[in-house]
């Protein structure tokens, strides 16, 4: 599979002149005892300042390693290659180590899945925000504790002076996520990217913390990469969205139009898997069958085994990101869906 | 934590008054006669039969336990059988060089088995990673006494080291030279286990969700490595270290008789192999002590290390 996947490149939907992230062709292998792995294969990613685009998509359609290979986090088993990925400017894949440490935590940070291992055990949240500010900041260390508190503060924690002298066991799911947030937003960086973060968390907190990483997104013009497989979080979050499916980006578009008229048949299998989306009465559509094994990619579209509606080209073609509607690009060899599937016998 | 405290303190009294009873009926079951030791080859039957009277060794066995608790409680451990000396201040004498042996070996063995498994955990699958692993293999394999007797051997062909005794406090210019080849033989003890357990556990930490944390925060290799993955991994390692102590205790024992080192060990030795009962079970009474304390002290330790133990009682 060594042709190129784009026939069209998408604009962004608003023409910004600088968009902050770029990326193109982007392809993350593995090497592993079973041979290479490919995690990514040629995915394309823009995001504008302060734009929230969610990455969605199943476990194992390579979102969160998208976001690991962003931050420059990959393990040195992982090989990266792109056209281009640029951050602000910043060309990333010649970027050495130490300088993309500058860049880590200041001009881009993360927050993760799982609060309650994603904050160091044994050290106090107050010292791990601390840190977070000085390994950037040369500030005195009592300097530092306020602007932490300050932080805490600004993520809706009660008493954040007594939560800063807390450890992490000490507190709830909810309030280390907060805390979290507090310590990826402490130096105002351009992008945040946020890793499913309301997962692991109760269903009454996961608003309050969706309500928070926006607000506070909003309030430091922070871009948010927001990677989930839950479609409702979608809806809440993102204005536009990038479909993720076995390593490959399917579709893009403005999360309204994504909603009312998706360009791929996987999107439109996950609005089909979400209860609510359906009309009353409606019968579910679950997608059939499983992600396939990464070491045994289906020829072709990666979709197409599990797709309802392959056909010939399917099975041998890989399909190119095709520009559908202004802004809106799916990777389907029958889009647009409606004009094709009607013209169907 | 001062429940904790105080439970481990009850807990140890119970270890203790088993170390008593075990030490004793160790002691009862040897067939060593010490009546017959003290009276020597010429004594006869009569003389043999009053000794052990005096020696309070005629009565029943529940009886002599008894005895022997009431008078350790009052700190008297009874003197030697064989010159009459106290058996308190042979071991308060005796200790002082054990420990500083024991402390040799740790201060050596322990930096060294971290950095190896440190050194391990960060070139996992490598040559170096290998290398570390069939070091500790070895030290884990292979026995005290036959390093000991190799280095004393090594020793005594080339004449580098001093291969008998103590020359002092082992902080004197005398003192260091002789107990570099016993605190050599001894930390091996220590340096296996150290090293491998530091390879598994740090091995875990770097691919734990806070490691990764830290790394997105900006933080270098050093701070990641040190500050925040060896930070968590460093339970299961002093535990690890408590429980060594006791092998190390162990190994004491047999590197004291190798090299000739006047501690414990080398009493307690001397004690079984002459029929000395007070003074060996002083010595293992003082080992078992040692090792009370030890442990309460990595549990201390431990705590301080894991903020999450705190919160338990």
């Amino acid at each position: 599979m060594k042709h190129s996947p784009r026939e069209t490149m998408i604009a962004p939907q608003t023409a910004r002149p600088e968009p902050l992230l770029v990326v193109r062709g982007l392809s993350v292998t593995f090497a592993t005892d079973q041979g290479p792995l490919k995690a990514l294969d040629a995915v394309d990613l823009t995001l504008a300042p302060g734009e929230t685009l969610a990455v969605v998509g199943e476990s194992g359609s390579g979102k969160s390693v998208l976001s690991l290979a962003l931050m420059g986090l990959l393990p040195p088993t992982a090989k990266i290659e792109a056209d281009a990925l640029t951050f602000d400017g910043r060309d990333l894949t010649g970027l050495r180590e130490p300088d993309f440490r500058t860049l880590r935590g200041t001009a881009m940070s993360m927050i993760f899945q799982e609060p309650a291992t994603a904050l160091n055990p044994v050290r106090r949240i107050g010292d791990q925000i601390v840190e977070a500010i000085r390994l950037h900041e040369d500030i005195p260390a009592p300097k530092a504790r306020a602007r932490a508190i300050e932080a805490l503060a600004a993520t809706g924690i009660p008493a954040p002076a007594e939560r800063a002298g807390a450890f992490p066991h000490q507190l709830s799911g909810g309030m280390r996520q907060r805390a979290l947030i507090a310590m990826a937003l402490v130096h105002r960086p351009r992008l945040l990217i946020a890793d499913e973060p309301t997962t692991a968390l109760d269903v009454t907190v996961q608003a309050q913390i969706l309500d928070l990483i926006r607000d506070l997104a909003r309030e430091t013009g922070t871009a948010t990469l927001f990677i989930t497989h839950d479609m409702g979080v979608v809806a809440e979050m993102a204005d536009r969205v990038s479909v993720f499916y076995a390593g490959r980006l399917v579709e893009t578009a403005p999360a309204p139009a994504l909603f009312s008229s998706p360009e791929h048949p996987y999107t439109v299998g996950l609005l089909g898997s979400m209860p609510q989306m359906n009309a009353r009465g409606a019968p579910m559509l679950p997608i059939r069958g499983t992600v396939p094994d990464p070491r045994l990619m289906p020829p072709g579209c990666h979709f197409h085994p599990r797709c309802p509606f392959a056909a010939g080209a399917c099975r041998t073609d890989r399909p190119a990101l095709r520009e559908i509607r202004p802004g809106q690009a799916s990777a389907c060899h029958l889009a647009p869906l409606i004009e094709t599937l009607e013209a169907r016998p | 934590m001062p429940g904790r405290l105080a439970h481990r303190l009850l807990v140890s009294i119970f270890v203790l008054l088993g170390v008593l009873l075990v030490g004793f009926l160790m002691l009862q079951v040897m067939p060593a006669d010490p009546a017959a030791a003290i009276a020597g080859a010429q004594g006869t039957d009569a003389e043999i039969e009053t000794i052990r009277r005096h020696l309070g060794l005629d009565k029943p066995v529940m009886v002599q336990f008894a005895l022997y608790l009431s008078r350790v409680v009052q700190g008297d451990l009874g003197q030697s059988i064989i010159n009459n000396a106290s058996v308190f201040t042979e071991i308060t004498r005796a200790a002082g060089p054990t420990l500083e042996l024991m402390c040799a070996a740790m201060i050596w063995s322990l930096p060294l088995g971290l950095s190896l498994g440190i050194t391990a955990a960060l070139r996992r699958g490598g040559i170096l990673d290998r290398v570390v692993m069939a070091i500790s293999v070895a030290g884990v394999s292979i026995p005290v006494f036959w390093v000991g007797l190799l280095l004393v051997q090594l020793a005594a062909s080339t004449r580098a080291f001093p291969i008998q005794g103590r020359g002092g406090a082992i902080w004197t210019i005398d003192g260091l030279p002789h107990v570099i080849l016993p605190a050599t033989a001894l930390g091996l003890i220590l340096l296996g286990p150290v090293a491998r357990m530091t390879r598994t556990t740090l091995s875990d930490a770097l691919n734990a969700d806070h490691v990764r944390t830290a790394r997105a925060k900006g933080a270098g290799p050093a701070r990641v490595v040190l500050g925040h993955a060896l930070r968590t991994a460093l339970l299961p390692i002093i535990t690890l270290v408590g429980l060594q102590v006791g092998a190390l205790m162990g190994g004491a024992v047999v590197t004291e008789t190798i090299f000739a080192w006047p501690g414990v060990g080398r009493l307690a030795v001397n004690a079984i192999t002459t029929g000395d009962y007070p003074m060996a079970q002083g010595a293992i009474l003082f080992l078992a002590l040692a090792f009370i304390v030890v442990n309460i002290a990595v549990d201390i330790l431990s705590e301080l290390a894991d903020p999450r133990l705190r919160s338990r009682t």
